[in-house]
């Protein structure tokens, strides 16, 4: 018994042990990481301190009392004028009231402000942080610091010397902080990280310090959280400041309306894109307002380019507006020029005339940008009944048709100087893409073979999952699914379904809910994988797109699903809440005509323009849904 | 034991070729806890063959360093999940499942062989087979 004693306890000691260690490591690791959210001023408080600043600023006198709270941190006062904040102010004080006292008296003595007119001031926005707390900021261990601040929810602050530097939240998304690192080189839109040296060179000059005396300083930085609210634009201000969480106010009711009102404003900002000779500004960045030049060859996507005139041709025929005719006019135009310019057009070997759309220079033409631009014509015919383009359509359609191989997948490049196409190389989406346009061609013009071309797309992208490990994952299959919905009720077999159905399911498991992450609610409804990632806008637009057509299988099926119904309203709602309004636009200039714009994540100002093609395709599709039941065509 | 033996020069060898090769560490601190792991397992080998007193003492010893070694791994592991965790406000299902996968093949890779060969060396045939003279 006495031998036994000191064996049991050892036994239970190993196990108990190291399991102590480890979680009160983890508690440890975690209290010392952690900033517990800034505890948020109610409506009644925000008025109050917008109030007072603006009183001091030439607004009228305050008349409602500064709530008497204690404050965690400084405030800082921002005041931002079309685009450009003018200064910054940083109060302290015990308390809030005590700040805004503070950071009013500092407004009134400010060059700045004492420089600008009355009409500029009244112009002009204020934007409120207060910190409400630090904590450490993890920097020189490489993957870990790159992930040491939680994007656009995180500023840092730095002491140097006897300067503090303040950087907001916004300050970091803005300055293109975030999203610093391409992890796999395969997947460049996939971007994360914090960029360092990059945050303490903006550090440094805003200290006005030289580099050298910014290294002897030997810079302490931490990270902090802010309760961050703008005032309204004029014109607005009978309203509630607005309150902004990762830097966006809050998400609009979802509704078809709204749903509606988004759509087309993010095609306004489509239409602002199409310059004269027909090429879309690519990418505008939101911040500084620049965008890419429609002039030159790149940055550029003629799959994109297509993709977005068949989204403005697409809310056309929803919507009748008719300011969008002369943009997809001109769109079209530019893709016309194309074809001749690459010289990609001339006779099959069968006689029939085809064409295809190459980039200027280009010798090789993709079958993504064919099949799009076939996908916008053959929208416009639905759209506006009119033939102008049938010509082309046809002979475009002919060299996809050229493209398939026998078991119906296709060849995605092809060198046109040599009329060859490479059947060695694959590119994503493209034959998702193909299949649509062959099925939207059916659709319009009802010849057979593009109907049996369809069957034998579709039925080789579902087929290529026929395998063990096939049955745990799915790719890009957005354009797939569009597809089998578009060709109901000339296909109707229950595989596309269930395909789709699984697409859902698959994708549905990527979609956080509301408590899923505690500090990001704002990300509900998105889809992304971890909070540490912050998930781009464009894929709740593209996979919701998808997920509107795997709904309508199921309805035309008599099957409709609620789950994928709820995950359409859940994303939607979540892109709702990615446009730029006027309620958050007081970083933008004017000059990037950013309402309307959807950017690349809530933490990337920079817009292109598919990411609003998607986002806004999916919203006038929800509107749809909403407003009438799923009904087989 | 020459099972043992060979098992220990075995993994000795794979750890030496996926930690020079296929992930090769970029930090002093990283590149020491894997040779450690490297040179530990070898020692477990070698303690196996010299056979005796002295090599059941370097068997156990580097069995005992290769269990503390895992624990290290998995502390390292819980601290950075948990520093994620305190920044993010949470895990995510992911990134927690994401975790634990690294955490059980940790556990696998390094701790099995270690554990099994110390709960050998400590039972007496173990002792016997190494011919220590002990019962």
């Amino acid at each position: 018994m006495s031998d036994a004693r000191p064996s049991a306890l050892a036994v239970a000691a190993i196990w108990v042990v190291p399991s102590a260690v480890l979680l009160a490591l983890t508690a440890a690791v975690f209290s010392w990481a952690r900033i517990d959210p800034p505890e948020r001023l109610d409506e009644a408080g925000r008025t109050a301190v917008i109030a007072h600043l603006r009183a001091a600023i030439g607004g009228p006198p305050a008349t409602v009392a500064l709530p008497d709270r204690r404050a965690a941190g400084p405030m800082l006062v921002g005041l931002w004028y079309r685009g450009d904040e003018l200064t910054r102010i940083v109060a302290e004080g015990d308390t809030v009231a005590e700040q805004v006292e503070v950071a009013a008296v500092r407004l009134q003595k400010d060059p700045s402000v004492a420089a600008a007119g009355d009409r500029l001031l009244e112009v002009a926005r204020i934007k409120v942080d207060r910190i409400g707390g630090t904590g450490p900021l993890v920097r020189g261990l490489p993957l870990v610091e790159l992930f040491s601040l939680h994007p656009g929810i995180d500023g840092a602050v730095v002491e140097a010397g006897d300067r503090t530097v303040y950087l907001t939240p916004h300050d970091l998304v803005t300055e293109k902080l975030l999203t610093a690192e391409v992890p796999f080189k395969f997947v460049p839109d996939l971007r994360f990280g914090v960029d360092h040296r990059t945050m303490e060179m903006i550090a440094a000059t805003r200290a006005v310090m030289s580099p050298g005396d910014w290294r002897d300083s030997d810079p302490g930085w931490r990270r902090l959280r802010t309760d961050a609210f703008v005032e309204r634009a004029p014109g607005d201000r009978e309203r509630a400041p607005v309150p902004l969480y990762r830097g966006w106010p809050p998400r609009p009711q979802l509704s078809s309306a709204n749903l509606r009102r988004a759509a087309l404003q993010g095609a306004h900002h489509l239409v602002s894109k199409v310059s004269l000779s027909g090429r879309y500004i690519y990418e505008t960045d939101l911040a500084t307002g620049e965008g890419t030049d429609p002039r030159k060859r790149r940055p550029y996507s003629l799959p994109r380019h297509a993709g977005t005139t068949y989204f403005l041709a697409e809310i056309y025929r929803i919507t009748g507006e008719s300011f969008l005719l002369a943009a997809i006019e001109r769109a079209f135009a530019h893709l016309v020029e194309l074809v001749s310019e690459s010289g990609c057009e001339g006779t099959l070997p069968s006689g029939e005339r085809f064409a295809c759309v190459a980039d200027k220079g280009s010798r090789v033409a993709g079958l993504g940008s064919t099949a799009l631009t076939v996908v916008a014509l053959a929208e416009f015919r639905r759209a506006t009944g009119k033939d102008t383009y049938d010509d082309l359509a046809r002979r475009l359609t002919a060299w996809i048709l050229h493209m398939q191989r026998d078991d119906g997948s296709f060849a995605h490049l092809y060198n046109v100087a040599k009329n060859q196409a490479n059947q060695n190389v694959q590119m994503l989406y493209f034959s998702g893409e193909a299949a649509l346009a062959l099925a939207r061609m059916y659709q319009v013009y009802r010849e057979p073979r593009y109907l049996e071309a369809t069957e034998r797309a579709l039925d080789d992208l579902v087929a290529w999952y026929d395998f063990f490990f096939g049955g745990f994952f799915y790719g890009e299959e957005h354009w797939t699914c569009i597809a089998a919905e578009a060709i109901w009720p000339h296909l109707k077999h229950d595989r596309y379904r269930e395909f789709c159905d699984g697409y859902g399911e698959f994708l549905r498991l990527q979609q956080p809910g509301p408590s899923d992450f505690p500090d990001s609610p704002d990300l509900a409804g998105t889809y992304g994988f971890t909070p540490f990632v912050i998930p781009n806008n464009t894929p709740a637009g593209s996979r919701t797109e998808a997920m509107i057509s795997a709904y309508l299988l199921g309805a035309y099926h008599g099957k409709p699903s609620e789950p994928l119904r709820q995950q359409i309203l859940a994303a939607m709602h979540f892109t709702l809440g990615q446009q730029i309004s006027r309620r958050g636009d007081f970083w933008i200039p004017p000059r990037a005509a950013g309402l309307g714009a959807i950017p690349g994540s809530p933490v990337d100002p920079v817009v292109r323009i598919d990411y609003v093609q998607h986002v806004c395709s999916a919203m006038i599709r929800t509107a749809e849904l909403l407003e009438k039941p799923a009904a087989a065509p | 034991v020459f099972i043992y033996a060979g098992l220990d020069f075995l993994f000795a060898a794979v750890y030496a070729v996926v930690f020079t090769r296929l992930v090769p560490a970029y930090r002093l601190e990283s590149t020491l806890i894997c040779w450690a792991l490297v040179l530990a397992v070898a020692a477990m080998g070698v303690g196996m063959l010299i056979r005796g007193r002295w090599g059941w003492r370097i068997a156990v010893g580097a069995c005992g360093t290769m269990l503390a070694l895992e624990v290290l791994l998995l502390a390292l592991l819980l601290t950075a999940a948990s520093f994620l965790a305190g920044v993010y406000g949470s895990f995510g299902r992911g990134g927690a499942g994401m975790t634990a996968l690294i955490a059980l093949l940790s556990i696998e890779v390094f701790a099995l062989l270690p554990a099994l060969q110390l709960k050998f060396l400590l039972t007496r045939a173990g002792r016997r087979a190494m011919a220590t003279g002990k019962r």
